[in-house]
């Protein structure tokens, strides 16, 4: 059910990433797309270019109800996007509200939860990325999905968390994969915040599985719907052939999740 | 449905890490009893409700990190540690003392919060296996 990554984007040596510990652009860094703030997810490279994940959603034009990514209103491709971190503003070079939307998408799970848009850095800004995402370490790799009760982790930098670098580093709990495999609940044990859209999770073993869609306040705070980011490469590849080659980054740091942090 | 209990108690842990009083008051039956390892226990909503506005108050960054979490039958177990809480530990520290937090999930709230001691028995006991 779940094309490996690898079989349709041919793997290629990873660019040379800045040392994690002076890396001033990873994942969890905030980004600001015309005022609206979100959360960086993963890193992502290809032949020529770095990128930074985001929601796709980031750039909606709707309200924050408006989350059918195959009818809801979208900034267009090529829109400037700015990125902590980094000394010059990102181009949104993908999104896929966009490409379904182009591409006249009608399944119901694909349009609910495809919600990833790549914002390709700057040349000058390269050489400020490490892919190893804060406290955790990892990605080790890119998973299907999610296991029932899984232990999952993540990380998110938002300043409408107040600067309570506490919350910064998350875990929480799968309920596992659902919705054809592109949506997994996870309820994190502290509350999640819209600022937060977007931001990656690694599962038990610290394998890229999902990024952050929708935050829940009911029934139960903390419910998070987390777009599965495998089926999100494979609609990427197998849609826009101009990033056929485009791979997820694995952390240049070991996953600590699971140890006593 | 399968699951359920284990996202109330994790909802319960998110509002004691955010310190949300009225969070946590919504996920406690009027029966609920807290007991603290051999400590005699705290029965009735009330109680508690006012126990954890005073240790919110005393211990503004106390902090639960699960590690493992398991269900079966409406009680969920979650193995894990505490950073900022009475012990008055550095963190690093604090972090390497685990131990089980027990919850019986009745109709969406919590009769019981129950801490029990990290012991391969208690480990065996719950159903909690190595990650």
């Amino acid at each position: 059910m779940f094309a490996g990554v690898a079989s349709i984007a041919p793997a290629r040596s990873a660019p040379t990433w800045a040392p994690a510990a002076l890396a001033a652009v990873h994942p969890g860094v905030q980004t600001v797309t015309q005022g609206a703030q979100c959360t960086a997810n993963f890193v992502y490279f290809d032949s020529t270019n770095v990128y930074i994940g985001q929601a796709a959603h980031c750039s909606g034009t709707g309200g924050s109800t408006e989350t059918d990514g195959c009818n809801s209103g979208s900034l267009p491709v090529g829109t400037q996007v700015a990125v902590q971190g980094a000394s010059r503003p990102g181009t949104m070079v993908y999104n896929s509200w966009v490409t379904m939307q182009a591409l006249g998408e009608t399944d119901t799970n694909t349009c609910a939860y495809n919600d990833l848009a790549l914002v390709k850095l700057d040349p000058a800004d390269v050489g400020k990325v490490n892919p190893s995402v804060p406290r955790w370490g990892g990605p080790t790799g890119v998973a299907a999905g999610t296991g029932f009760l899984e232990q999952v982790y993540s990380y998110g930098n938002s300043s409408l968390r107040f600067g309570i670098t506490q919350l910064s580093p998350k875990t929480g709990l799968s309920l596992g994969s659902d919705s054809g495999g592109w949506n997994n609940t996870v309820y994190t044990f502290t509350p999640g915040i819209p600022g937060d859209s977007g931001s990656g999770f690694l599962n038990s073993t610290g394998q890229a599985f999902g990024i952050l869609s929708t935050v829940q306040i009911l029934p139960l705070a903390g419910a998070n719907g987390v777009g599965s980011v495998a089926l999100e490469l494979n609609y990427l590849h197998a849609h826009d052939s101009a990033f056929a080659g485009v791979q997820l980054a694995n952390g240049t740091e070991p996953f600590k999740g699971g140890l006593p942090l | 449905m399968p699951g359920d209990a284990a996202a109330t108690v994790a909802a319960f842990i998110a509002g004691i890490n955010a310190r949300d009083i009225d969070a946590v008051s919504a996920l406690i039956s009027d029966d609920h009893e807290l007991a603290v390892f051999d400590e005699a226990p705290l029965r009735g909503r009330e109680a508690n409700v006012e126990a954890w506005r005073g240790y919110f108050e005393s211990f503004p960054v106390y902090f639960i990190t699960p590690h493992r979490t398991v269900e079966r039958d409406g009680v969920v177990a979650v193995l894990g540690h505490t950073t900022g809480s009475h012990l008055g530990l550095p963190d690093e520290e604090e972090r390497q003392l685990t131990l089980i937090w027990v919850a019986q999930v009745v109709d969406g709230t919590l009769r019981s919060w129950r801490l029990v001691e990290d012991t391969p028995d208690s480990r065996r006991s719950l159903g909690i296996t190595a990650p």
